[in-house]
């Protein structure tokens, strides 16, 4: 299981880090989508290498989370992920099972998250991917949990708020495919 | 093609299934009322031994007919409030001794006869395994269509090689079983091979060498890709119906369920390109892929609903849909799909790099 809160001494610029994982979240849910957000901070110059929000709706495809969202960026930029052993991973919902595994791929130093995924949790909740409980060798990363974790659940409240039957009909909503919870795709 | 599923538990009364707890032998008029108070004092439901009923009726060689009650394991009943718990044993007179009964529910037949000459048991036939069984048969030419989309992930491994310069590389095709036309059961909506060549087109060339570009994450990008094309092109036809309005409202939108899915354009025996926006994620589709799936890929099937996985070999030092672990039978996750593996298993070790052939197990 992670361990709860931040580092101490970087408690602070931890959770500016959030903060900006957060604004990405919202943007997230601007656009119907679940609000999940996160940033990549390379720690040794502490530049923000790269960011990204879920887009599974968008992209009609329900791996597009956050995390390889911003995994693809890096790329796009011509960097290498090899860079990311030397990376931070702020995002505002405990990574899925699928992006827990893929950041033990491109070797992510630490990831921080907010709140707990109950239903797909890859770093504690449902399989702890994250530490090598699994027998499956390679690289293995710490993880601290709870960073503005109550701002993470506001987000999805107000996300589901608008899912609700009583909300008023979005326009041209229509039967079969958006008869499916999206919320359910994270 | 068998399927892989998890073993059925041990049920050795002597050992592993065996649970020592306290009954107490009661007076037959007192069981309906026992059965209350215990229900709400030491509920079965708490020791998690549902499976078990609360009363035995035997026969004892000198005192006839003996009724005892199971009250609940040994902590459960000493952690119990004191007073409520002097107040019962008055009540009903009970002499707490240690019985074994089993631990686990029965899950077949044969498990519930040999668990009951212990305690009587509570048994389903519906959720056994017989049933769970039976139910799990496919049917048979399902098991041979299979191999023939075997072969075209086969293909698209071979297809792969050559993108990557002869590079040994995973194949994967997702197939619609039931969009099939020109006498096919079936067709192939994504493979690899084409995402990995759009992904060569479209993309910067930093992308090309992508580590979590594998076949099956391919695959559902393709998908992605064909339901975003239908969805722009429903955009389209709508707007122009819009702009043509009038009386003919709805007119051009026959024929808009599957079978338009299978729509001429398409080539024949090829790819779809376009998938209709009623299609939600690959729910129903059946994924072929020459190797057992890694966890991140397995994970990604469970978010894009498949139905079917169906690989060639496993991969034992990666591989989570049978070898390093069972992500399909993880029951807390929303979706759970069914796992077959050993189609056309020669071929697919065949077509792996020399260094990972070595952990391609084959069915035994």
């Amino acid at each position: 299981m992670a361990s709860d809160g931040g580092v101490a001494s970087s408690d602070e610029q931890n959770a500016v880090y959030m903060r900006l994982a957060l604004k990405e979240a919202e943007m997230a849910l601007s656009k119907g989508e679940v609000p999940v957000g996160c940033v990549v901070v390379h720690k040794p110059t502490a530049r923000i290498i790269s960011c990204g929000h879920n887009e599974t709706s968008e992209a009609f495809n329900a791996t597009r989370h956050a995390e390889l969202v911003a995994i693809d960026g890096i790329l796009r930029a011509q960097t290498d992920l090899s860079l990311l052993r030397e990376c931070d991973l702020f995002v505002t919902c405990e990574p899925c099972i699928m992006c827990a595994a893929a950041l033990r791929d491109v070797k992510i130093k630490t990831v921080v998250f907010g709140c707990s995924n109950d239903r797909f949790g890859g770093c504690g909740s449902v399989l702890s991917v994250h530490d090598g409980s699994l027998p499956i060798s390679g690289h293995t990363y710490p993880c601290h949990s709870g960073l503005l974790a109550d701002e993470a659940i506001a987000l999805f409240k107000q996300f589901y708020s608008r899912q609700n039957v009583k909300a008023p009909e979005p326009k041209r909503r229509k039967m079969g495919r958006q008869e499916q919870p999206r919320a359910e795709t994270r | 093609m068998l399927e892989v599923v998890q073993e059925d538990h041990e049920f050795d009364l002597a050992g592993s299934a065996r649970l020592d707890v306290l009954v107490s032998a009661i007076k037959p008029r007192q069981a309906s009322q026992v059965v209350k108070d215990l229900s709400e004092l030491l509920p079965l439901e708490r020791a998690k031994l549902n499976h078990l009923k609360r009363i035995r009726s035997s026969q004892h060689p000198e005192t006839g007919r003996l009724l005892q009650v199971l009250l609940s394991p040994p902590d459960m009943y000493h952690a119990l409030d004191e007073a409520k718990r002097k107040e019962i044993v008055e009540r009903y007179g009970l002499e707490p001794t240690v019985h074994a009964v089993p631990k686990l529910e029965p899950r077949t037949r044969a498990q519930f006869l040999s668990g009951g000459s212990a305690w009587p048991m509570i048994f389903h036939h519906s959720t056994s395994e017989e049933a769970r069984r039976a139910a799990r048969v496919i049917p048979e030419q399902d098991a041979l269509d299979a191999i023939g989309f075997m072969r075209d992930a086969l293909v698209d491994a071979e297809t792969g090689r050559q993108q990557n310069g002869g590079r040994p590389t995973v194949g994967a095709v997702l197939v619609d079983p039931l969009g099939g036309c020109g006498g096919r059961r079936g067709r192939v909506v994504a493979t690899a091979s084409r995402e990995r060549q759009k992904v060569r087109d479209e993309e910067p060339a930093s992308m090309r060498d992508h580590p979590l570009h594998h076949a099956v994450m391919l695959c559902v990008q393709g998908v992605g890709r064909a339901l975003a094309a239908g969805s722009r092109q429903e955009k389209v036809a709508r707007k122009q119906e819009e702009d043509s309005a009038g009386g003919k409202l709805g007119k051009e939108r026959e024929g808009k369920g599957s079978e338009s899915l299978c729509s001429d354009a398409d080539p024949p025996g090829g790819v779809v390109e376009v998938l209709s926006p009623e299609q939600y994620l690959c729910t129903g589709f059946d994924l072929y892929v020459t190797r057992e799936p890694c966890l991140m890929c397995a994970m990604a099937l469970v978010h894009s609903r498949v139905r079917r996985v169906i690989y060639g070999v496993r991969d034992t030092e990666r591989g989570c849909l049978g070898s390093v672990t069972m992500l399909h039978t993880l029951t807390s996750l929303n979706h759970n799909y069914r796992v077959f593996e050993g189609v056309c298993a020669d071929e697919c070790r065949q077509s792996l790099s020399d260094r990972e052939s070595k952990h391609a197990a084959v069915l035994p």
